[in-house]
């Protein structure tokens, strides 16, 4: 007996043929001892399957049941909100790495490259003196102690420096 | 309205104020120079001068002592000139001296001298904050002048900024 044969079986003891099919199979369960065999056990099987099966109820109204599954959701969600308030989640660190920690990151290397590229307030020390006339001349005096340069211009017929060597890097008149 | 605010308080709403307003403080740096300027004498008399000079910061005058053979400084009013770049100030400090001075840029500043009507030199230095540059010179009656300059401390210059003078 074929697959398609056993399947006729099974949906004829279900009630799902038509009458002419149904007709057909009752012959071929009536006349053919292998068919027979295979109807009797599927019948036995639908009758322990039906007559054991274990009655489940729900020990609550639908609406109960569902309204606590709602209310577990939400008390979820503010147990997480809670927890990312106080800072406790876990889960608001990463939020937070994700909403600040790029941004930053990109402010801070804009503040390097300006630093590197922004001219310097220190910047390297300048220093030219010039004279009009060809009878004045010029001596150029630091303290780096009082942090003072002195620009001192005089007359060739006398100078009225009569220490200069007290001072740091002093230019001598020739 | 709810989108609009949280839009404009987002993480990347202010990083991108703030790199806008980074940029055009550190470009906008050093626009002017704020320098006090003031005069002084070297002179061996005991006495000042002049009435409105008064004698100078000790250690100051202590630099000047080292190198110079006068004796006795002293310093008049104080004046604060505001250098714009590249712009000429005439600060006038006697009857006969005063000084041009030039924000060049990068801490630099040129200082014409005069005195009477003569240009004695023309010096260009950096000021770097916190120095002194002196100009000087002798003055008839075998005294001395010297125009001493420097920034005007950062927190002064803030402070005159806030309460500008009537």
């Amino acid at each position: 007996m074929n697959i398609e044969l056993e399947l006729k079986i099974q949906a004829w003891l279900d009630n799902e043929l038509s009458a002419k099919e149904a007709a057909e199979v009752a012959t071929l369960v009536a006349t053919n001892t292998e068919a027979q065999a295979l109807a009797a056990e599927l019948k036995s099987l639908k009758i322990s399957v039906h007559g054991n099966e274990l009655a489940l109820t729900v020990p609550e109204s639908r609406e109960f049941h569902w309204s606590k599954i709602e209310r577990a959701i939400l008390q979820a969600e503010k147990s997480e909100s809670r927890a990312e308030a106080a800072g406790f989640s876990p889960f608001s660190f990463f939020a937070w790495a994700r909403n600040w920690l790029a941004p930053v990151a990109g402010l801070a290397a804009l503040v390097a490259v300006l630093i590197v590229v922004a001219p310097s307030s220190s910047e390297p020390e300048y220093s030219e003196t010039e004279t009009p006339s060809e009878d004045v001349d010029v001596i150029h005096f630091k303290d780096p102690a009082s942090r003072m340069t002195i620009i001192w211009f005089y007359d060739q017929s006398g100078n009225p420096v009569q220490n200069p060597g007290s001072i740091d890097n002093v230019e001598k008149p020739e | 309205m709810n989108v609009l605010i949280r839009t404009f308080f987002s993480p990347l709403a202010v990083v991108a104020l703030l790199v806008l307003a980074v940029p055009s403080r550190v470009l906008a740096a050093e626009p002017i120079l704020n320098v006090e300027v003031r005069l002084v004498w070297g002179t061996d008399d005991a006495k000042s001068p002049h009435a409105d000079f008064k004698k100078m910061d000790p250690k100051l005058a202590e630099t000047l002592r080292r190198s110079f053979r006068w004796t006795e400084y002293y310093e008049g009013k104080m004046q604060k000139v505001q250098a714009p770049s590249e712009t000429s100030q005439r600060v006038t400090l006697a009857d006969d001296c005063y000084v041009e001075l030039k924000n060049l840029g990068k801490s630099k500043i040129e200082v014409k001298y005069f005195t009477g009507t003569k240009q004695i030199g023309k010096t260009v230095n950096t000021l770097p904050p916190q120095n002194w540059l002196t100009v000087g010179s002798v003055d008839k009656s075998n005294s001395a002048k010297f125009v001493m300059m420097r920034l005007v401390p950062e927190k002064a210059a803030k402070k005159e900024t806030k309460e500008p003078k009537n």
